[in-house]
């Protein structure tokens, strides 16, 4: 005699958000948004910010996503941040890298990274883009005008 | 004066009052979304934000006079998927830093 079996599996996210929504209120993603925008306008080069998961080896991650970042790459700057893996990269363009060595980028990291460890992702993202900027300087300074 | 009103005055009043302005300090907090604890599953999908292109072409940093000094939040808050092209060959990162919190 067959046994009904009831379906009791509970849907994965039961949240009313769902797993689309924005993880960001719209008061942070202004502060992203202005960061991300002034960081880049000030120094001339290209800052963005990707948040989601990488595969496991997550610097080839990173690099691979730098390539497809849009824009002139050499002058782009990835800052990839998994939440799950808990992994920040921070990946640098060839023209990028003359401006921000990795130095920097790792005094960058871990300000971000102390922010991230303490829940505070915004804040963390926020100085550690206006840390990158002020080391990066105005393109002016570096660029002879044409 | 009867109990009641002795009850009503001196317990539920202030009861009442306390009640309400803890109701008004809290129900900004319950309202607003889960904030991130780190180790917990992060449970949205991948973003991507890219900033705003300078207002004239490319190398245009002195371009003073920009419209969009204060836009509208719908502009602002654009997440855009910008990894659409298909994938580079060739290897474009050349330094950058890692780190894990």
């Amino acid at each position: 005699m067959a046994i009904e079996l009831e379906d009791t599996r509970e849907p994965v996210v039961d949240d009313q958000e769902g797993p689309k929504a924005s993880p960001f209120s719209p008061s942070e993603l202004l502060r992203l948004d202005e960061a991300l925008t002034m960081s880049s306008r000030e120094t001339g080069l290209r800052f963005t910010l990707y948040i989601g998961d990488l595969p496991a080896d997550t610097r080839a991650g990173a690099e691979e996503l730098h390539a497809r970042s849009g824009g002139d790459p050499a002058e782009s700057v990835l800052i990839a941040i998994a939440p799950d893996q808990r992994v920040l990269e921070i990946v640098t363009g060839s023209a990028a890298a003359r401006r921000l060595p990795d130095r920097a980028c790792a005094l960058a990291v871990l300000t971000m990274t102390g922010r991230f460890g303490s829940g505070d992702l915004v804040g963390g993202i926020v100085n550690g883009l206006r840390q990158l900027s002020d080391q990066a300087g105005h393109p002016a300074a570096h660029r002879p005008r044409h | 004066m009867t109990v009641v009103e002795t009850l009503l005055v001196f317990l539920v009043a202030p009861l009442a009052v306390v009640l309400l302005a803890y109701a008004l300090v809290m129900l900004p907090t319950l309202k607003s979304r889960k904030r991130y604890k780190p180790g917990e599953p992060w449970g949205h999908g991948a973003v991507w934000y890219e900033p705003h292109r300078p207002g004239g072409g490319g190398h245009g940093a002195g371009h003073g006079a920009d419209h969009d000094e204060h836009p509208a939040l719908g502009k602002q808050a654009a997440a855009l998927a910008i990894g659409e092209t298909a994938g580079h060959p060739r290897r474009t990162a050349a330094g950058g830093a890692r780190g894990t919190w």
